[in-house]
Protein backbone atom coordinates (compact mmCIF):
# COMPACT_ATOMS: atom_id res chain seq x y z
CA UNK A 1 0.00 0.00 0.00
CA UNK A 2 2.69 2.48 1.04
CA UNK A 3 6.27 2.13 -0.13
CA UNK A 4 8.84 4.65 1.05
CA UNK A 5 12.15 4.13 -0.73
CA UNK A 6 15.51 5.68 0.09
CA UNK A 7 14.20 9.09 1.16
CA UNK A 8 16.51 11.91 2.22
CA UNK A 9 14.88 14.85 3.99
CA UNK A 10 16.34 18.10 5.32
CA UNK A 11 14.95 20.53 7.88
CA UNK A 12 16.68 23.75 6.89
CA UNK A 13 20.38 22.91 6.61
CA UNK A 14 20.08 19.80 8.83
CA UNK A 15 20.07 16.43 7.06
CA UNK A 16 17.47 14.45 9.08
CA UNK A 17 16.52 11.34 7.11
CA UNK A 18 19.34 9.34 5.51
CA UNK A 19 18.05 7.01 2.80
CA UNK A 20 15.10 5.82 4.89
CA UNK A 21 13.05 2.92 3.51
CA UNK A 22 9.84 1.48 4.96
CA UNK A 23 6.50 0.03 3.87
CA UNK A 24 2.97 -0.52 5.11
CA UNK A 25 0.69 -3.30 3.85
CA UNK A 26 -3.12 -3.41 3.70
CA UNK A 27 -4.83 -3.63 7.12
CA UNK A 28 -1.56 -3.52 8.99
CA UNK A 29 -0.43 -1.55 12.03
CA UNK A 30 3.21 -0.51 11.66
CA UNK A 31 5.05 1.35 14.40
CA UNK A 32 8.05 3.58 13.87
CA UNK A 33 9.89 3.63 17.18
CA UNK A 34 12.71 5.92 18.19
CA UNK A 35 13.78 8.33 20.89
CA UNK A 36 13.17 12.09 20.65
CA UNK A 37 14.99 13.64 17.71
CA UNK A 38 15.49 10.31 15.91
CA UNK A 39 13.47 11.45 12.87
CA UNK A 40 10.00 9.96 13.49
CA UNK A 41 8.02 13.17 12.96
CA UNK A 42 10.20 14.07 9.96
CA UNK A 43 9.38 10.67 8.44
CA UNK A 44 5.63 11.16 8.96
CA UNK A 45 5.78 14.77 7.68
CA UNK A 46 7.72 13.60 4.59
CA UNK A 47 5.14 10.91 3.85
CA UNK A 48 2.30 13.43 4.31
CA UNK A 49 4.02 15.91 1.98
CA UNK A 50 4.63 18.58 4.62
CA UNK A 51 8.39 18.45 4.02
CA UNK A 52 10.00 18.24 0.58
CA UNK A 53 12.26 15.28 -0.17
CA UNK A 54 15.81 15.84 -1.36
CA UNK A 55 15.76 12.42 -2.98
CA UNK A 56 13.89 9.12 -2.82
CA UNK A 57 10.38 8.03 -3.71
CA UNK A 58 7.00 7.52 -2.04
CA UNK A 59 4.46 5.23 -3.69
CA UNK A 60 0.88 5.01 -2.37
CA UNK A 61 -1.59 2.49 -3.83
CA UNK A 62 0.79 2.02 -6.77
CA UNK A 63 0.93 5.76 -7.55
CA UNK A 64 4.11 7.80 -7.22
CA UNK A 65 3.02 10.62 -4.89
CA UNK A 66 6.51 12.05 -4.22
CA UNK A 67 5.74 15.35 -5.93
CA UNK A 68 2.12 15.68 -4.81
CA UNK A 69 1.19 18.38 -2.27
CA UNK A 70 -0.24 17.46 1.15
CA UNK A 71 -3.88 18.22 0.33
CA UNK A 72 -3.83 15.88 -2.68
CA UNK A 73 -2.27 13.11 -0.57
CA UNK A 74 -5.08 13.62 1.97
CA UNK A 75 -7.60 13.29 -0.83
CA UNK A 76 -5.88 10.13 -2.06
CA UNK A 77 -6.73 8.54 1.31
CA UNK A 78 -3.99 9.55 3.76
CA UNK A 79 -5.27 10.71 7.14
CA UNK A 80 -2.95 12.45 9.59
CA UNK A 81 -3.23 13.11 13.31
CA UNK A 82 -0.10 15.03 14.37
CA UNK A 83 1.58 15.08 17.76
CA UNK A 84 0.15 18.53 18.60
CA UNK A 85 -3.30 17.32 17.42
CA UNK A 86 -3.59 20.14 14.86
CA UNK A 87 -7.14 21.17 15.74
CA UNK A 88 -8.33 24.61 14.73
CA UNK A 89 -8.68 26.26 18.14
CA UNK A 90 -11.35 28.80 17.24
CA UNK A 91 -13.60 26.24 15.57
CA UNK A 92 -15.83 23.89 17.52
CA UNK A 93 -15.28 20.14 17.35
CA UNK A 94 -18.35 19.92 15.10
CA UNK A 95 -16.86 22.52 12.76
CA UNK A 96 -13.47 20.77 12.78
CA UNK A 97 -15.23 17.58 11.71
CA UNK A 98 -17.56 19.43 9.35
CA UNK A 99 -14.67 20.65 7.20
CA UNK A 100 -13.29 17.14 6.76
CA UNK A 101 -16.77 15.71 6.12
CA UNK A 102 -17.43 18.38 3.51
CA UNK A 103 -14.04 17.82 1.83
CA UNK A 104 -14.61 14.06 1.87
CA UNK A 105 -17.63 14.62 -0.37
CA UNK A 106 -15.92 17.23 -2.56
CA UNK A 107 -15.58 16.42 -6.26
CA UNK A 108 -12.22 15.11 -7.40
CA UNK A 109 -11.63 13.01 -4.33
CA UNK A 110 -10.34 9.50 -5.01
CA UNK A 111 -12.38 7.23 -2.78
CA UNK A 112 -10.26 4.31 -1.70
CA UNK A 113 -12.70 3.43 1.06
CA UNK A 114 -16.39 2.70 0.63
CA UNK A 115 -17.29 5.19 3.33
CA UNK A 116 -17.65 8.89 2.76
CA UNK A 117 -18.78 12.02 4.58
CA UNK A 118 -21.43 11.30 7.21
CA UNK A 119 -20.84 7.52 7.27
CA UNK A 120 -17.16 8.13 7.90
CA UNK A 121 -18.03 10.42 10.79
CA UNK A 122 -20.27 7.75 12.31
CA UNK A 123 -17.37 5.30 12.05
CA UNK A 124 -15.17 7.82 13.84
CA UNK A 125 -17.80 8.19 16.59
CA UNK A 126 -17.98 4.42 16.95
CA UNK A 127 -14.24 4.41 17.73
CA UNK A 128 -14.43 7.43 20.05
CA UNK A 129 -18.04 7.82 21.31
CA UNK A 130 -16.69 10.44 23.76
CA UNK A 131 -16.25 12.87 20.86
CA UNK A 132 -20.00 13.04 20.26
CA UNK A 133 -20.48 14.87 23.57
CA UNK A 134 -17.76 17.40 22.72
CA UNK A 135 -19.15 18.62 19.39
CA UNK A 136 -20.13 22.10 20.64
CA UNK A 137 -16.86 22.79 22.40
CA UNK A 138 -14.12 24.87 20.79
CA UNK A 139 -10.83 23.13 20.05
CA UNK A 140 -9.14 25.53 22.45
CA UNK A 141 -11.14 24.23 25.41
CA UNK A 142 -10.34 20.52 25.18
CA UNK A 143 -7.99 18.50 27.35
CA UNK A 144 -4.91 16.83 25.81
CA UNK A 145 -6.60 13.42 25.56
CA UNK A 146 -9.79 14.91 24.10
CA UNK A 147 -7.76 16.79 21.50
CA UNK A 148 -6.04 13.57 20.45
CA UNK A 149 -9.39 11.77 20.14
CA UNK A 150 -10.85 14.58 18.02
CA UNK A 151 -7.70 14.71 15.87
CA UNK A 152 -7.97 10.99 15.06
CA UNK A 153 -11.76 11.27 14.55
CA UNK A 154 -11.21 14.18 12.16
CA UNK A 155 -8.60 12.24 10.18
CA UNK A 156 -11.05 9.31 9.97
CA UNK A 157 -13.83 11.57 8.66
CA UNK A 158 -11.81 11.91 5.44
CA UNK A 159 -12.24 8.13 4.92
CA UNK A 160 -8.54 7.34 4.82
CA UNK A 161 -7.11 3.99 3.81
CA UNK A 162 -3.91 4.84 5.70
CA UNK A 163 -3.80 6.70 9.00
CA UNK A 164 -0.57 8.41 10.07
CA UNK A 165 -0.46 8.89 13.85
CA UNK A 166 2.36 10.90 15.37
CA UNK A 167 2.93 10.20 19.07
CA UNK A 168 -0.73 9.38 19.66
CA UNK A 169 -0.02 8.17 23.23
CA UNK A 170 2.27 11.03 24.22
CA UNK A 171 1.30 12.65 27.52
CA UNK A 172 -1.59 10.27 28.21
CA UNK A 173 -2.20 8.47 31.53
CA UNK A 174 -1.60 4.66 31.36
CA UNK A 175 -5.34 3.93 31.58
CA UNK A 176 -6.04 6.31 28.70
CA UNK A 177 -3.21 4.72 26.67
CA UNK A 178 -5.05 1.39 26.95
CA UNK A 179 -8.23 3.15 25.72
CA UNK A 180 -6.30 4.48 22.70
CA UNK A 181 -4.74 1.07 21.99
CA UNK A 182 -8.26 -0.42 21.86
CA UNK A 183 -9.24 2.38 19.48
CA UNK A 184 -6.28 1.65 17.18
CA UNK A 185 -7.20 -2.04 17.09
CA UNK A 186 -10.80 -1.09 16.23
CA UNK A 187 -9.63 1.22 13.43
CA UNK A 188 -7.49 -1.58 12.02
CA UNK A 189 -10.51 -3.92 12.08
CA UNK A 190 -12.32 -1.38 9.90
CA UNK A 191 -9.73 -2.06 7.20
CA UNK A 192 -7.64 1.04 7.74
CA UNK A 193 -3.85 0.65 7.81
CA UNK A 194 -1.92 2.60 10.42
CA UNK A 195 1.61 3.95 10.50
CA UNK A 196 2.37 5.19 13.97
CA UNK A 197 5.34 7.11 15.32
CA UNK A 198 5.93 6.16 18.94
CA UNK A 199 8.74 6.65 21.42
CA UNK A 200 7.60 3.97 23.88
CA UNK A 201 8.62 0.51 22.64
CA UNK A 202 6.40 -1.29 25.20
CA UNK A 203 3.28 0.54 23.98
CA UNK A 204 4.25 0.04 20.34
CA UNK A 205 4.78 -3.71 20.79
CA UNK A 206 1.23 -4.03 22.22
CA UNK A 207 -0.38 -3.08 18.91
CA UNK A 208 2.17 -3.28 16.08
CA UNK A 209 2.07 -6.04 13.47
CA UNK A 210 5.50 -4.91 12.37
CA UNK A 211 7.95 -2.45 13.82
CA UNK A 212 10.69 -0.21 12.53
CA UNK A 213 13.25 1.27 14.90
CA UNK A 214 14.78 4.57 13.81
CA UNK A 215 17.91 6.27 15.08
CA UNK A 216 19.55 9.43 13.69
CA UNK A 217 17.38 9.28 10.57
CA UNK A 218 18.18 5.68 9.67
CA UNK A 219 16.24 2.46 10.13
CA UNK A 220 18.27 0.26 12.48
CA UNK A 221 15.74 -2.53 12.93
CA UNK A 222 12.78 -3.95 11.02
CA UNK A 223 10.68 -6.92 12.07
CA UNK A 224 8.54 -8.50 14.76
CA UNK A 225 7.91 -6.25 17.81
CA UNK A 226 8.82 -9.08 20.21
CA UNK A 227 12.21 -9.45 18.54
CA UNK A 228 12.79 -5.71 18.93
CA UNK A 229 12.39 -6.04 22.69
CA UNK A 230 15.20 -8.63 22.71
CA UNK A 231 17.45 -6.65 20.35
CA UNK A 232 20.23 -4.97 22.31
CA UNK A 233 21.06 -2.43 19.61
CA UNK A 234 17.42 -1.26 19.50
CA UNK A 235 17.16 -0.99 23.28
CA UNK A 236 20.43 0.93 23.41
CA UNK A 237 19.30 3.35 20.70
CA UNK A 238 15.96 3.93 22.43
CA UNK A 239 17.59 4.62 25.77
CA UNK A 240 19.88 7.15 24.05
CA UNK B 1 -34.34 31.60 29.94
CA UNK B 2 -31.13 33.29 28.85
CA UNK B 3 -31.58 32.05 25.25
CA UNK B 4 -35.15 33.37 25.11
CA UNK B 5 -34.01 36.78 26.35
CA UNK B 6 -31.15 36.88 23.82
CA UNK B 7 -33.53 35.89 21.01
CA UNK B 8 -36.04 38.55 22.09
CA UNK B 9 -33.25 41.16 22.15
CA UNK B 10 -32.19 40.18 18.66
CA UNK B 11 -35.75 40.37 17.33
CA UNK B 12 -36.20 43.84 18.91
CA UNK B 13 -32.90 45.06 17.37
CA UNK B 14 -33.82 43.65 13.95
CA UNK B 15 -37.33 45.15 13.99
CA UNK B 16 -35.98 48.53 15.13
CA UNK B 17 -33.25 48.45 12.44
CA UNK B 18 -35.82 47.46 9.79
CA UNK B 19 -38.20 50.25 10.85
CA UNK B 20 -35.36 52.79 10.86
CA UNK B 21 -34.17 51.71 7.41
CA UNK B 22 -37.69 52.16 6.02
CA UNK B 23 -38.38 55.58 7.55
CA UNK B 24 -34.87 57.01 7.07
CA UNK B 25 -35.70 58.96 3.85
CA UNK B 26 -38.53 60.76 5.70
CA UNK B 27 -36.62 61.22 8.95
CA UNK B 28 -33.27 62.40 7.60
CA UNK B 29 -32.28 65.53 5.72
CA UNK B 30 -31.07 64.95 2.12
CA UNK B 31 -27.46 65.45 3.26
CA UNK B 32 -27.75 62.96 6.12
CA UNK B 33 -29.57 60.48 3.88
CA UNK B 34 -26.59 60.55 1.50
CA UNK B 35 -24.16 60.05 4.44
CA UNK B 36 -26.30 57.15 5.66
CA UNK B 37 -26.30 55.67 2.13
CA UNK B 38 -22.48 55.95 2.00
CA UNK B 39 -22.33 54.04 5.29
CA UNK B 40 -24.45 51.21 3.84
CA UNK B 41 -22.22 51.07 0.73
CA UNK B 42 -19.02 51.10 2.78
CA UNK B 43 -20.49 48.29 4.91
CA UNK B 44 -20.86 46.10 1.83
CA UNK B 45 -17.26 46.89 0.82
CA UNK B 46 -15.87 46.19 4.31
CA UNK B 47 -17.81 42.93 4.62
CA UNK B 48 -16.44 41.89 1.23
CA UNK B 49 -12.89 42.84 2.22
CA UNK B 50 -13.24 40.97 5.50
CA UNK B 51 -13.82 37.68 3.70
CA UNK B 52 -10.18 37.91 2.61
CA UNK B 53 -8.84 39.82 5.62
CA UNK B 54 -10.59 38.63 8.79
CA UNK B 55 -11.92 35.26 7.59
CA UNK B 56 -9.02 34.03 5.45
CA UNK B 57 -6.26 35.95 7.25
CA UNK B 58 -4.82 37.84 4.26
CA UNK B 59 -4.35 41.60 4.56
CA UNK B 60 -5.15 43.24 1.26
CA UNK B 61 -3.98 46.80 0.65
CA UNK B 62 -5.38 46.88 -2.86
CA UNK B 63 -9.12 46.32 -2.60
CA UNK B 64 -9.77 49.85 -3.82
CA UNK B 65 -8.97 48.45 -7.28
CA UNK B 66 -12.16 46.33 -7.31
CA UNK B 67 -14.25 49.10 -5.78
CA UNK B 68 -12.99 51.56 -8.40
CA UNK B 69 -13.39 49.06 -11.23
CA UNK B 70 -17.00 48.53 -10.16
CA UNK B 71 -17.60 52.28 -10.33
CA UNK B 72 -15.72 52.95 -13.59
CA UNK B 73 -16.91 50.00 -15.73
CA UNK B 74 -20.50 51.17 -16.05
CA UNK B 75 -19.37 54.76 -16.52
CA UNK B 76 -17.42 53.73 -19.62
CA UNK B 77 -20.43 51.75 -20.80
CA UNK B 78 -22.64 54.81 -20.38
CA UNK B 79 -20.16 57.17 -22.02
CA UNK B 80 -19.21 55.03 -25.04
CA UNK B 81 -22.20 52.68 -25.54
CA UNK B 82 -24.86 55.13 -24.25
CA UNK B 83 -26.33 52.57 -21.88
CA UNK B 84 -28.35 54.47 -19.30
CA UNK B 85 -29.85 51.61 -17.29
CA UNK B 86 -28.69 51.33 -13.69
CA UNK B 87 -29.15 47.54 -13.75
CA UNK B 88 -26.70 47.23 -16.65
CA UNK B 89 -24.35 49.69 -14.94
CA UNK B 90 -24.40 47.53 -11.80
CA UNK B 91 -23.91 44.29 -13.72
CA UNK B 92 -21.00 45.74 -15.72
CA UNK B 93 -19.34 46.90 -12.50
CA UNK B 94 -19.72 43.55 -10.77
CA UNK B 95 -18.52 41.55 -13.78
CA UNK B 96 -15.47 43.78 -14.29
CA UNK B 97 -14.43 43.71 -10.64
CA UNK B 98 -14.96 39.94 -10.45
CA UNK B 99 -12.82 39.37 -13.52
CA UNK B 100 -10.16 41.73 -12.22
CA UNK B 101 -10.16 40.03 -8.81
CA UNK B 102 -9.88 36.62 -10.49
CA UNK B 103 -6.81 37.69 -12.50
CA UNK B 104 -5.04 39.67 -9.77
CA UNK B 105 -6.02 37.20 -7.05
CA UNK B 106 -4.58 34.31 -9.06
CA UNK B 107 -1.11 35.85 -8.66
CA UNK B 108 -1.54 37.36 -5.18
CA UNK B 109 -2.59 34.15 -3.41
CA UNK B 110 0.77 32.64 -4.33
CA UNK B 111 2.19 34.78 -1.53
CA UNK B 112 1.17 35.15 2.12
CA UNK B 113 1.53 37.67 4.97
CA UNK B 114 3.38 40.90 4.11
CA UNK B 115 4.24 39.66 0.61
CA UNK B 116 0.55 39.21 -0.13
CA UNK B 117 -0.18 42.75 1.12
CA UNK B 118 2.62 44.17 -1.05
CA UNK B 119 1.40 42.30 -4.14
CA UNK B 120 -2.19 43.52 -3.71
CA UNK B 121 -0.90 47.06 -3.21
CA UNK B 122 1.35 46.84 -6.29
CA UNK B 123 -1.45 45.60 -8.56
CA UNK B 124 -3.87 48.27 -7.35
CA UNK B 125 -1.27 51.00 -7.86
CA UNK B 126 -0.65 49.77 -11.41
CA UNK B 127 -4.39 50.04 -12.09
CA UNK B 128 -4.49 53.47 -10.42
CA UNK B 129 -1.63 54.69 -12.62
CA UNK B 130 -3.44 53.47 -15.75
CA UNK B 131 -6.30 55.80 -14.85
CA UNK B 132 -4.33 58.74 -13.51
CA UNK B 133 -2.01 58.72 -16.58
CA UNK B 134 -4.92 58.30 -18.97
CA UNK B 135 -3.73 55.02 -20.52
CA UNK B 136 -7.18 53.44 -20.07
CA UNK B 137 -8.84 56.45 -21.70
CA UNK B 138 -6.51 56.21 -24.72
CA UNK B 139 -8.07 52.81 -25.50
CA UNK B 140 -11.31 54.61 -26.35
CA UNK B 141 -9.75 56.72 -29.10
CA UNK B 142 -9.80 60.53 -29.43
CA UNK B 143 -13.11 60.85 -27.54
CA UNK B 144 -11.66 58.90 -24.61
CA UNK B 145 -8.50 60.96 -24.60
CA UNK B 146 -10.38 64.27 -24.66
CA UNK B 147 -12.54 62.96 -21.80
CA UNK B 148 -9.34 62.32 -19.85
CA UNK B 149 -7.95 65.77 -20.62
CA UNK B 150 -11.24 67.30 -19.51
CA UNK B 151 -11.58 65.48 -16.20
CA UNK B 152 -8.04 64.35 -15.36
CA UNK B 153 -9.24 60.75 -15.04
CA UNK B 154 -12.55 61.62 -13.41
CA UNK B 155 -15.87 60.69 -14.99
CA UNK B 156 -19.32 62.06 -14.51
CA UNK B 157 -22.45 59.93 -14.83
CA UNK B 158 -26.05 61.15 -14.83
CA UNK B 159 -28.97 59.75 -12.85
CA UNK B 160 -29.52 56.41 -14.59
CA UNK B 161 -32.92 54.81 -15.08
CA UNK B 162 -34.00 52.32 -12.42
CA UNK B 163 -36.14 49.48 -13.83
CA UNK B 164 -36.54 51.64 -16.93
CA UNK B 165 -38.00 54.58 -14.99
CA UNK B 166 -36.37 57.98 -15.10
CA UNK B 167 -36.51 59.78 -11.74
CA UNK B 168 -36.25 63.53 -11.30
CA UNK B 169 -33.63 65.26 -9.09
CA UNK B 170 -35.91 65.47 -6.05
CA UNK B 171 -37.04 61.86 -6.03
CA UNK B 172 -33.92 60.06 -7.24
CA UNK B 173 -31.99 59.88 -3.94
CA UNK B 174 -34.89 58.48 -1.83
CA UNK B 175 -35.61 55.85 -4.52
CA UNK B 176 -31.95 55.01 -4.98
CA UNK B 177 -31.61 54.74 -1.21
CA UNK B 178 -34.04 51.79 -1.25
CA UNK B 179 -31.99 50.18 -4.04
CA UNK B 180 -28.91 50.49 -1.80
CA UNK B 181 -30.85 49.00 1.13
CA UNK B 182 -31.96 46.06 -1.05
CA UNK B 183 -28.41 45.37 -2.29
CA UNK B 184 -27.12 45.77 1.29
CA UNK B 185 -29.63 43.23 2.66
CA UNK B 186 -28.89 40.71 -0.12
CA UNK B 187 -25.11 41.17 0.36
CA UNK B 188 -25.30 40.74 4.14
CA UNK B 189 -27.45 37.62 3.74
CA UNK B 190 -25.13 36.07 1.14
CA UNK B 191 -21.95 36.88 3.06
CA UNK B 192 -23.49 35.58 6.30
CA UNK B 193 -24.34 32.32 4.53
CA UNK B 194 -20.83 32.09 3.08
CA UNK B 195 -19.24 32.76 6.48
CA UNK B 196 -21.30 30.07 8.18
CA UNK B 197 -21.01 27.48 5.40
CA UNK B 198 -18.38 24.72 5.37
CA UNK B 199 -16.54 26.90 2.83
CA UNK B 200 -16.42 29.77 5.35
CA UNK B 201 -15.23 27.44 8.10
CA UNK B 202 -12.58 26.15 5.73
CA UNK B 203 -11.36 29.71 5.15
CA UNK B 204 -11.11 30.21 8.92
CA UNK B 205 -9.17 26.96 9.18
CA UNK B 206 -6.74 28.26 6.53
CA UNK B 207 -6.42 31.52 8.47
CA UNK B 208 -5.65 29.68 11.73
CA UNK B 209 -3.05 27.33 10.26
CA UNK B 210 -2.56 26.68 6.56
CA UNK B 211 -0.29 23.65 7.12
CA UNK B 212 -2.97 21.94 9.20
CA UNK B 213 -5.51 22.88 6.56
CA UNK B 214 -3.40 21.24 3.85
CA UNK B 215 -3.06 17.89 5.57
CA UNK B 216 -6.77 17.55 6.11
CA UNK B 217 -7.17 17.92 2.36
CA UNK B 218 -7.85 21.63 1.83
CA UNK B 219 -6.36 23.03 -1.40
CA UNK B 220 -5.20 26.16 0.44
CA UNK B 221 -4.17 28.32 -2.51
CA UNK B 222 -7.32 27.57 -4.49
CA UNK B 223 -9.61 28.40 -1.58
CA UNK B 224 -7.74 31.66 -0.93
CA UNK B 225 -8.31 32.48 -4.58
CA UNK B 226 -12.04 31.71 -4.34
CA UNK B 227 -12.27 34.00 -1.29
CA UNK B 228 -10.47 36.74 -3.21
CA UNK B 229 -12.85 36.46 -6.17
CA UNK B 230 -15.99 36.49 -3.99
CA UNK B 231 -14.58 39.48 -2.16
CA UNK B 232 -14.10 41.21 -5.53
CA UNK B 233 -17.79 40.64 -6.37
CA UNK B 234 -18.94 42.57 -3.30
CA UNK B 235 -16.36 45.33 -3.73
CA UNK B 236 -17.57 45.75 -7.33
CA UNK B 237 -21.15 45.90 -6.12
CA UNK B 238 -20.28 48.56 -3.56
CA UNK B 239 -18.23 50.50 -6.12
CA UNK B 240 -21.08 50.57 -8.64
CA UNK B 241 -23.54 51.80 -5.98
CA UNK B 242 -21.05 54.45 -4.91
CA UNK B 243 -20.53 55.61 -8.51
CA UNK B 244 -24.24 56.17 -9.02
CA UNK B 245 -24.76 57.81 -5.62
CA UNK B 246 -21.82 60.19 -6.02
CA UNK B 247 -22.19 60.49 -9.82
CA UNK B 248 -18.58 61.61 -9.93
CA UNK B 249 -15.98 58.85 -10.23
CA UNK B 250 -12.34 59.78 -9.67
CA UNK B 251 -9.05 57.82 -9.59
CA UNK B 252 -9.12 58.42 -5.81
CA UNK B 253 -11.46 55.45 -5.58
CA UNK B 254 -8.66 53.29 -6.99
CA UNK B 255 -5.93 54.73 -4.81
CA UNK B 256 -4.22 52.84 -2.01
CA UNK B 257 -5.45 55.47 0.47
CA UNK B 258 -8.96 54.29 -0.20
CA UNK B 259 -7.79 50.68 0.35
CA UNK B 260 -6.35 51.85 3.67
CA UNK B 261 -9.72 53.44 4.56
CA UNK B 262 -11.44 50.11 3.94
CA UNK B 263 -8.92 48.31 6.15
CA UNK B 264 -9.25 50.97 8.88
CA UNK B 265 -13.04 50.81 8.93
CA UNK B 266 -12.91 47.00 9.08
CA UNK B 267 -10.35 46.95 11.91
CA UNK B 268 -12.32 49.63 13.74
CA UNK B 269 -15.38 47.38 13.90
CA UNK B 270 -13.47 44.14 14.47
CA UNK B 271 -12.34 41.54 11.96
CA UNK B 272 -13.27 38.39 13.90
CA UNK B 273 -17.03 39.00 14.14
CA UNK B 274 -19.36 39.04 11.18
CA UNK B 275 -21.01 42.34 12.19
CA UNK B 276 -17.65 44.01 12.99
CA UNK B 277 -16.92 45.43 9.50
CA UNK B 278 -20.50 46.73 9.23
CA UNK B 279 -20.32 48.52 12.56
CA UNK B 280 -16.84 49.79 11.68
CA UNK B 281 -18.10 51.24 8.39
CA UNK B 282 -21.00 53.06 10.07
CA UNK B 283 -18.80 54.49 12.84
CA UNK B 284 -16.08 55.41 10.34
CA UNK B 285 -18.50 57.33 8.11
CA UNK B 286 -20.02 58.97 11.21
CA UNK B 287 -16.63 60.08 12.53
CA UNK B 288 -15.62 61.24 9.07
CA UNK B 289 -18.79 63.37 8.81
CA UNK B 290 -18.15 64.88 12.26
CA UNK B 291 -14.46 65.54 11.52
CA UNK B 292 -15.41 67.15 8.18
CA UNK B 293 -16.75 70.14 10.14
CA UNK B 294 -13.16 71.16 10.77
CA UNK B 295 -11.79 71.56 7.27
CA UNK B 296 -8.18 72.28 8.31
CA UNK B 297 -7.62 69.54 10.88
CA UNK B 298 -10.00 66.99 9.33
CA UNK B 299 -7.43 64.26 8.73
CA UNK B 300 -5.68 64.91 12.04
CA UNK B 301 -8.92 64.62 14.04
CA UNK B 302 -9.79 61.46 12.12
CA UNK B 303 -6.33 60.02 12.80
CA UNK B 304 -6.51 60.80 16.53
CA UNK B 305 -9.97 59.28 16.85
CA UNK B 306 -8.82 56.11 15.12
CA UNK B 307 -5.69 55.91 17.28
CA UNK B 308 -7.89 56.17 20.37
CA UNK B 309 -10.13 53.35 19.17
CA UNK B 310 -7.21 51.09 18.22
CA UNK B 311 -5.44 51.59 21.58
CA UNK B 312 -8.57 51.33 23.73
CA UNK B 313 -10.38 48.60 21.73
CA UNK B 314 -7.69 46.44 20.10
CA UNK B 315 -10.30 43.81 19.14
CA UNK B 316 -12.45 46.44 17.50
CA UNK B 317 -15.77 47.88 18.63
CA UNK B 318 -17.58 44.54 18.51
CA UNK B 319 -14.82 42.93 20.58
CA UNK B 320 -15.15 45.74 23.14
CA UNK B 321 -18.93 45.40 23.26
CA UNK B 322 -18.61 41.62 23.74
CA UNK B 323 -16.12 42.11 26.60
CA UNK B 324 -18.43 44.66 28.27
CA UNK B 325 -21.41 42.30 27.98
CA UNK B 326 -19.40 39.45 29.48
CA UNK B 327 -18.22 41.67 32.33
CA UNK B 328 -21.81 42.77 33.04
CA UNK B 329 -22.98 39.14 33.06
CA UNK B 330 -20.19 38.14 35.45
CA UNK B 331 -21.00 41.07 37.72
CA UNK B 332 -24.66 40.07 37.83
CA UNK B 333 -24.05 36.33 38.38
CA UNK B 334 -23.04 36.47 42.12
CA UNK B 335 -26.01 38.75 42.82
CA UNK B 336 -28.38 36.15 41.43
CA UNK B 337 -26.75 33.43 43.53
CA UNK B 338 -27.11 35.68 46.58
CA UNK B 339 -30.79 36.22 45.85
CA UNK B 340 -31.38 32.47 45.84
Amino acid sequence: MLEVTQINTFRGPAHILHGLTLGVEEQEVVCLVGRNGAGKTTTIDSIMGLLPLKSGQIVFHGENITALPAHIRARRGMGYAPENCGLFPELTVEENLMISRWLANAPGRVKEAAFTGGDAQERAFSVFPEVRALTHREGLHLSGGQKKMVAIARAMTLSPSLLLLDEAFEGLAPAVVTRFIDAVIKIKEMGISILMAESNLANASRIADRLYAIDRGEIIFHGDPKEALKNEEVMKALRG
Amino acid sequence: MHDTRALAARVVVLVAAGAWVLVAPAALSPYLLIIWSYALILSIACLGLNLVFGTTGLLSLGHAAYFGAGAYAGAFLYRFAHVSSFEVYLLAGVLTSTLLAAVIGFFCVRATKIHFAILTLAFSQILHSLFIDGAIFRLFGPLGWSLYLLGGGSMYIPRLTILGIEFGPGEFIPVFYYVIVLVFCVSVFLLWRINHSPFGKTLRAIRDNHTRAAYIGIPVRRYRWYAFIISGVFLGLAGALYGQLDRQITPQQLDWLFSAKLVLATVLGGTRDFVGPMLGAFVFIGLDAIAARWAVGHNMIMGLLLMFVVFVFPRGLVGALTSLTQMARKARAPMRLGQK
